[in-house]
């Protein structure tokens, strides 16, 4: 999704979140994301006004004073995703599922999630319904490499072992992961 | 699916019933934030670095800023699968993008336009490509010539007044990088 992303470009608007916005986003944050109650002071300190920045394509982001991206939300999702540097400070925030070794490269240029590399001996696939945000492992990596969102429940994924398992959103090295300098 | 997945929730999270979590929450042994080494090279994480475009030049880079780690790395990486590696990458896939070649640093042209009598504005064209910010170069004129400074294309800058001789002097003073050789004055 990100993969053309440009952040002089795709941008249309930066505005501050009000403080009922701020606490609305915790309160969904918490909802969707459950462990992240214990750091989310720390992600989105109080005292901090975050940002929302408009994008194309529907694409929202949600940003801490200093313009360094932290969610997004694109126009089908219901919640706000962690971006992947967020998700190497706090990984328990995202269910992980593990893909083999031979996904890696694909993945990394943005390709969907094949069911096989979630099935085959190196992938581990941890239970989750359809629809799930998740965190995409690799076998012998320590770190998220992208963010996904299954496209059936990982029964379905282990039964029919077809097609695409795993939306990859967003991935190391894409449009959004290179945004260097912040928005303003 | 809900009954079931109520056996796997750990006893101290009280989520509510929608979401069944059955994925382990923070470690109690582990410190967050945790401290990510990125590489400087490629940006990633330096386990990914073998993906990345160019893996020779980030191992220097690593090979000149964390000497220690990529002992460490060699010492529990996995050096024999490399080959096999390689051979797939032939089959297909397009693997990571190539990084952009960084543009090469162009002439730095002043220009003089004459306005109405004897008002000029100078041009200057070239800032980008010596990666100079724009944007803050604009600024910086507008406040240290205090006249009017606006960006007039996509790496060009006119400034209001008659400034190329100051500019000449200015310019490698305040961006080390700019080399006073490429600075050619037209006017």
């Amino acid at each position: 999704m990100f993969k053309k992303f440009n952040e002089k470009d795709s941008v249309t608007s930066v505005t501050q979140l009000r403080n009922t916005d701020v606490k609305r986003l915790k309160h969904r944050l918490q909802q969707d994301f459950p462990h992240i109650e214990s750091v989310l002071d720390e992600i989105l300190p109080k005292k901090d006004t975050p940002k929302l920045v408009k994008c194309q394509d529907h694409i929202e982001l949600i940003t801490d004073s200093t313009g360094q991206p932290l969610f997004f939300r694109f126009r089908d999702s219901t919640s706000y995703i962690p971006l992947l540097r967020l998700l190497h400070k706090y990984p328990f925030i995202l269910r992980p599922q593990q893909v083999d070794k031979g996904a890696i490269r694909f993945v990394l240029s943005g390709a969907n999630i094949m069911c096989p590399g979630l099935t085959s001996p190196g992938a581990k696939l941890c239970d989750a319904p359809k629809d799930a945000i998740c965190a995409i492992m690799a076998e012998g990596k320590e770190h998220a490499l992208a963010i996904g969102l299954l496209k059936m429940s990982t029964q379905d994924i282990q039964h029919i072992n077809k097609g695409v398992g795993i939306e990859t959103l967003h991935y190391l090295n894409d449009g959004l992961w290179t945004v260097k300098q912040g928005f303003k | 699916m809900a009954e079931a997945s109520s056996e796997d929730v750990d006893s101290n999270t009280n989520a509510p019933v929608s979401v069944p979590i059955n994925y382990p929450g923070p470690r109690s042994d582990v410190r967050y934030p945790l401290n990510t080494q990125y590489c400087g090279e490629c940006t990633l994480p330096l386990e990914y670095c073998e993906y990345g475009p160019d893996p020779e030049r980030c191992r220097e880079w690593l090979e000149r800023t964390l000497p220690d780690l990529l002992n460490q790395m060699q010492a529990s990486g996995s050096g024999d699968d490399k080959g096999g590696e390689k051979k797939r990458q032939t089959r297909g896939g397009k693997g990571m993008p190539k990084g952009k070649k960084k543009s090469e640093a162009q002439k730095i042209i002043l220009n003089k336009q004459q306005r109405k009598g004897n008002k000029f504005v100078t041009i200057v064209q070239g800032l980008a490509s010596n990666e100079v910010d724009i944007e803050l170069a604009r600024k910086f004129f507008a406040q240290k010539f205090s006249c009017g400074c606006s960006k007039s294309g996509d790496d060009e800058l006119t400034i209001q007044g008659d400034v190329v001789s100051e500019l000449i002097d200015l310019l490698p003073e305040k961006w080390n990088q700019i080399n006073p050789e490429l600075i050619e004055d037209k006017s």
